[in-house]
């Protein structure tokens, strides 16, 4: 297409109607419910911009806080004239986190996304596998049953600390794990635990997953889990090939939630497996004793000693927000990513009769 | 290990798997897809819960080797709900913020889901800005040092709202509504940080409507209100039974209270009780807690049990 000056393309579209809005609305091209229909759907885009702003501002003001603060140099670190983006900005404290003796972060990334997405994995099959039971495949008593799902939602994991911690100190089921070892297996310090945790439906949060899905799975037409039973499908052939891909838009939102509460969770990986790479355990713990972490650090590298004081409580603020930062930013941005597949479902009603 | 567990019991049924009618069937499968799941709820839930009610029926001694406890009845129970002074207060006032709370937190999250629901320019920013509060209301972000912060300002001076506290003050509204109202204002960055998940889940409630019953209502000429009431409302109803139960679950376990002037977590108030020293402790937190969990059960057992007869599923 050749170019054209704006004069020229302006005049174009005063010949030809419907190409601009405006030239059509001069010429009184347009119909009252056109109009109508347009000033309508500007305001509502113009409203939804607007509320989307002002609470996104609300949304993303701790995190903007926590990335400057991690982000100021050290020579300004006491400066309180700017709010919003430092004095003078440098990453002397990210690298710091980032180093061995704070974060060890790469490593420590590595075995926890490894760590994470299999319980995540673990805890998806498992609670899909209950929410079908719960919503399709009803047995007498299943609805009592149900109730616990609920009880599980309600009663948080540490309000049952005590108890719980003897029961994966002293592992038994009905006293044959002692009577083949001679003694109850010990559950505690184990990764092996996690995993058994989260497959068995028990994880972080799980009760509210298996609710999720099964109001999901509740909401889909049973027409056509009906027509597979009649083509000869299995329960498991219908459960993985019909219920799962039509279920993906819950399932992907079961796990976005699982990802993001087994990778923070610090109550089971405390407990059951305290890796000093676990990032969450670790950053955690790393706050009750800063100084000596912030302290080992600078000793190791001549350049970060010339630079700051570790008993300064505005450098120990700023590294502990820099590793924060670090533990929340791959969440951040593996979600951007996860985010584009949240689309509309494909339609459900391909099916006559629905 | 589950699918050779699948295969022996379908073996074991084999001789009548065949002659079974299909609700047999049906219930057959229901308890295999179950089992993982109620094997965990026996063995790390129900019996740690068991356990937690024993303790808190009896006076408990902690011996150099084991934990044993004398049965007293419901000592423990009297104890924490005639006895102590600040327990019963504070578990009414985390009763009555939930149900202030709850509409708000309900109607906003659902607000916000369909804002953000919809083609425009930007959508990807803004969904994955409203993961922030997920994140942040898991505290990786918070963190307590004695010293001072760096920050100047608290966010909530970031925001100056006292013009609008005023303007609904002066408006004239009852004054019980506009001071609800006016706290609902001052507190919309806690509020929308207890908002996270629910605006996730009622995202993934409304992407599950099938586009083409939004086609038909505009074929048969609804209006946007008529639209949202007969097919957004009842279509995300079971998404807003899972995030009732999830909201008064959150808001009870995050509740806060104020004890001698300060606020208190109120699960941190039950666990610094039972961790005060003496092992007969034990026996006073784990009645507390039970209270506690009765308090939550029956709310969410009234409340969804009211909504639930609104709820529309396909089955």
């Amino acid at each position: 297409m050749t170019k054209m000056s704006r004069k020229e393309r302006l005049q174009m579209a005063e010949e030809t109607a419907g190409i601009s809005f405006w030239v059509d609305l001069k010429k009184g091209r347009l119909s009252k419910y056109t109009i109508q229909k347009k000033v309508r759907r500007f305001l509502v885009a113009l409203f939804r911009y607007v509320i989307l702003i002002c609470l996104g501002f609300v949304v993303i003001t701790p995190l903007w806080t926590l990335a400057k603060d991690a982000l100021t140099d050290p020579n300004v670190l006491a400066d309180k004239s700017t709010m919003w983006i430092p004095q003078k900005v440098s990453t002397l404290f990210m690298e710091m986190a980032l180093s061995r003796n704070l974060m060890d972060f790469w490593k420590s990334l590595g075995y926890t996304m490894v760590m994470t997405i299999a319980l995540t994995f673990l805890q998806v099959l498992s609670a899909g596998l209950a929410a079908y039971s719960f919503a399709r495949l009803k047995f007498k008593g299943s609805n009592i049953l149900f109730f616990f799902v609920v009880l599980t939602i309600v009663v948080p994991p540490d309000a049952i600390m005590l108890a719980q911690y003897s029961a994966f100190r002293n592992f038994d089921i009905f006293g044959i794990i002692k009577a083949v070892t001679g003694k109850p297996l010990n559950l505690l310090n184990k990764p092996a635990s996690q995993f058994i945790l989260a497959g068995l439906g028990m994880g972080v949060r799980s009760g509210l997953y298996i609710y999720f899905l099964r109001q999901g799975i509740r909401g889909l037409p049973i027409s056509v889990e009906e027509a597979a039973h009649v083509d000869g499908a299995g329960f498991l052939t219908t459960f993985f090939r019909i219920v799962m891909p039509s279920m993906s838009g819950s399932i992907l939102t079961v796990s976005v939630l699982s990802f993001l509460w087994n990778y923070t969770d610090t109550y089971y990986s405390s407990l059951l497996n305290p890796s000093q790479y676990n990032l969450a355990y670790h950053y955690s713990s790393l706050q009750s004793n800063i100084r000596w972490s912030i302290d080992t650090a600078a000793k190791s590298n001549s350049a970060w000693l010339s630079q700051i004081d570790p008993s300064n409580p505005y450098v120990q603020t700023a590294v502990i927000s820099a590793c924060s930062l670090l533990v929340v930013l791959p969440l951040i941005i593996l979600y951007c990513f996860v985010q584009k597949r949240f689309v509309q479902g494909a339609a459900r009603s391909g099916l006559g009769g629905d | 290990m589950k699918k050779n567990k699948n295969k022996a019991v379908k073996k074991s049924f084999s001789f009548s798997y065949k002659k079974m009618d299909f609700e047999k069937k049906t219930a057959l499968w229901g308890v295999i897809f179950l089992l993982p799941w109620l094997i965990g709820l026996i063995f790390f839930f129900l019996r740690p819960m068991v356990n937690t009610l024993r303790y808190s029926l009896s006076s408990m001694q902690l011996t150099d080797t084991s934990f044993t406890g004398t049965f007293i009845g419901l000592e423990n129970f009297k104890y924490v709900l005639t006895v102590n002074p600040d327990f019963t207060r504070m578990l009414t006032e985390a009763f009555l913020n939930m149900l202030t709370e709850l509409p708000f937190q309900i109607f906003l999250s659902l607000f916000i889901a369909i804002m953000l629901n919809g083609e425009y320019k930007g959508r990807g920013f803004f969904r994955a800005i409203f993961v922030i509060p997920i994140i942040l209301a898991t505290g990786i972000a918070t963190f307590n040092l004695s010293e001072a912060s760096l920050t100047t300002q608290t966010s909530e001076s970031v925001m100056n709202m006292e013009w609008l506290t005023e303007l609904v003050v002066n408006s004239g509204i009852p004054q019980e509504i506009s001071s609800l109202l006016t706290s609902y204002v001052e507190n919309i960055f806690t509020v929308i940080t207890t908002c996270g998940v629910q605006i996730l889940l009622f995202l993934s409630g409304l992407q599950a409507i099938s586009p083409s019953l939004y086609e038909v209502a505009q074929m048969e000429g609804c209006t946007s209100f008529e639209t949202f009431c007969k097919i957004t409302l009842p279509m995300v109803s079971p998404t807003i039974l899972v995030c009732l139960v999830y909201s008064i679950a959150e808001s009870f376990a995050t509740a806060e209270v104020t004890l001698n002037g300060k606020d208190v977590v109120l699960a941190e108030y039950i666990r610094s009780q039972t961790f005060q020293g003496a092992s007969q402790y034990y026996g006073y937190g784990a009645a507390m807690s039970f209270v506690y969990f009765a308090l939550t059960l029956a709310t969410i057992g009234i409340i969804c049990g009211i909504v639930s007869k609104g709820v529309f599923y396909y089955d």
